[in-house]
């Protein structure tokens, strides 16, 4: 089992430059202690306008001076918003190998299509579109970084014959992951021989069945890339402390708080109807109608397989998630700076100690 | 976190009266209903809904006009504005304004589920072209929506949201969260086109409409159902839901 960090830069309202500016050095210093702890990979996401949510609109640049601060850790793009209008898929490329360069081959490079009218509206984004182009993204994407010249006629770009440069250091290419939210894009991912990138907080069960789905169907991929990554890595949120009963004190502060930026983001689903959009974004699948109909009192309690809670807990819930087939977790750490920085790393440094060695003792 | 900072009492002035919730459904059949998203004009997004409810980002609205041919309450007409926000973590649409062409109806909706229903004549017209909605207040219109270049689409992407409507009540002003049901017989999307939006005669002026979002024509049944929550306007819906019965 892998441990990666996980990083939406949410940053607390009422905004302020010097709250935004605490987030990026907060983040920076978990990445350098994740280094010296083990964790694998830092992973930032991509999004624009989320206000309070997520303040990580250029995550290239965030995940340079991560790569720069540290000497193992992989950087991941968690994942780059494969839509034109967002992103040219040339200047993808480009900004990849040069991360890839300068971090010494330490890159994973996620793919996405945005979910939120707040994103794609922004950018006047048909969102009817968005899996087409995610599709002829992450077919491009290989070829350019590997072909010397690459021309491309498609559906929704297109361009001519030119020398892409520079190429990634990682020979052939960095590995490349989907973001999954919605049902069907592990299907997605395994058909085309990449990496299954969960960021949704999805139940035993579904996640169960989602990584045999992808284990059964990637055994017969078309690969996009020159090499299959057939990993599959799942989303959790992580505080781990002695006392159980703090753990889930600041731990399910962070835990509701994430919860409830999430359920405040306008999903393109909820105004624009569009078989491109199944699933109320990071909210599990399923959830629609309850989102509907249920007591707008509820809150979301915290479910099983959470690591927020004592080191033995937290064992006990990695252990399920590595029974089911998971191949590496990928925790939040913070929200809107709801659990103090001191706290963060303390939690950290209590799991690398007491949590990490249980995985690599059973991996060995 | 954003939520509202509208004072609950001044928007309760004008709110209806509920004496006895729904504890029965009201089943409208031959419905026809153009619903419209646009995006709205950021200043005011706080000024305009509760403290009860949040915001979304960006702000936006639903306009929605539909007709029934036939009801409990006979056949009826509505037009309504809802702000899209979020109650707890539900997502709901705060109901600012209600026109209701159908006086039994009108009294019905009111009474009952706190719709804030004023009397309009109220039209939709399907057409190939684009469905089109006129709403006319004393004779001038005040909405005048349309439907452009309407594509099929499944009822499976359609996702409809439940309102949050501001009413007195012998407990005090509540939000009723009224919930309704559809069975889609045929839906279209398409890019919706304002010709006319009074937001002074449409119950709030400070709704200025800025970008379109999209727009969906549907016939169909549809269900109004008994209310289950109502929630304290001036509170989190964590602390102020009710159930009812």
């Amino acid at each position: 089992m892998k441990f990666g960090i996980f990083f939406e830069l949410s940053v607390p309202q009422p905004l302020a430059r010097d709250a935004e500016m605490k987030t990026y050095q907060d983040a920076l210093e978990q990445c350098r202690l994740a280094d010296e702890l083990g964790f694998t990979t830092a992973w930032a996401v991509e999004h624009h306008f989320l206000q309070e949510y997520s303040h990580c609109s250029a995550p290239e640049v965030f995940l340079t001076a991560a790569a720069m601060s540290t000497e193992r850790i992989r950087v991941g793009h968690g994942g780059v918003v494969c839509v034109p209008q967002i992103n040219h898929p040339i200047r993808v490329a480009e900004r990849a190998a040069v991360l890839d360069i300068v971090s010494g081959g330490r890159l994973d490079v996620g793919t996405a299509r945005a979910s939120t009218i707040t994103e794609l509206g922004g950018f006047r984004a048909d969102p009817d579109s968005t899996k087409i182009s995610w599709d002829e993204y992450v077919h491009v994407l290989p070829r350019l970084w590997t072909e010397e010249r690459t021309a491309y006629e498609g559906t929704t770009f297109s361009f001519p014959e030119r020398p892409v440069v520079p190429k990634p250091v990682q020979d052939p290419h960095p590995p490349l992951w989907v973001t999954v939210t919605s049902p069907g894009t592990e299907r997605d991912a395994a058909d085309r021989g990449i990496g299954c990138l969960g960021v949704a907080a999805a139940s035993f069960k579904e996640q169960e069945a989602r990584t045999a789905d992808y284990r059964k169907r990637v055994q017969q991929c078309d690969p996009v890339g020159a090499v299959v990554n057939d990993q599959v890595a799942t989303m959790n949120y992580l505080f781990c402390h002695e006392d159980d009963a703090v753990a889930s004190r600041i731990g399910g502060a962070m835990f509701t708080g994430f919860g409830l930026l999430n359920s405040h983001l306008l999903w393109a689903r909820e105004v624009y109807p569009t078989p491109a959009y199944r699933s109320l974004g990071n909210l599990a699948a399923g959830s629609v109608a309850q989102i509907r109909h249920d007591d707008p009192g509820e809150r979301r309690p915290i479910p099983d397989g959470i690591a927020i809670g004592s080191p033995d807990q937290i064992i006990k819930a990695i252990g399920i998630w590595e029974s089911i087939g998971v191949d590496a977790i990928n925790f939040l750490l913070n929200t809107t700076d709801l659990v103090p920085q001191e706290q963060v790393l303390a939690s950290m440094r209590l799991f690398a100690a007491e949590v990490m060695p249980h995985f690599e003792k059973e991996a060995r | 976190m954003l939520i509202g900072t509208a004072d609950p009492e001044a928007l309760a002035a004008d709110a209806p009266y509920v004496t006895s919730l729904a504890t029965e459904p009201l089943v409208c059949r031959g419905v026809e209903l153009l619903q419209a998203v646009y995006e709205v004009h950021s200043a005011a997004r706080l000024d305009l809904l509760p403290p009860a409810l949040h915001p979304v980002n960006p702000p936006a609205i639903t306009l929605t006009v539909l007709t029934a041919r036939e009801s409990e309450a006979g056949p009826f007409a509505l037009a309504e504005t809802r702000i899209v926000c979020r109650s707890g973590v539900r997502s709901r649409g705060f109901q600012v304004s209600c026109f209701v062409q159908g006086a039994a109806a009108g009294r019905l909706l009111a009474d009952r589920w706190g719709f804030k229903a004023r009397a309009a004549e109220i039209e939709v017209r399907p057409r190939h072209l684009g469905t089109t909605a006129v709403v006319r207040c004393d004779g001038a219109p005040v909405l005048d929506l349309r439907m452009l270049h309407p594509q099929a689409i499944s009822a499976a992407d359609v996702q409809f949201t439940d309102s949050m409507q501001l009413a007195r009540t012998a407990a005090g002003h509540r939000l009723v969260q009224v919930e309704r049901a559809y069975s889609i017989e045929t839906v279209e999307r398409g890019r919706p086109s304002l010709r006319v939006f009074d937001g002074a005669a449409l119950g709030e002026p400070r709704l200025r409409p800025t970008q379109p979002v999209s727009a969906l024509a549907l016939t169909g049944e549809l269900t109004i159902r008994p209310v289950r929550y109502v929630c304290r306007a001036d509170i989190s819906a964590f602390e102020g839901t009710e159930r009812v019965g």
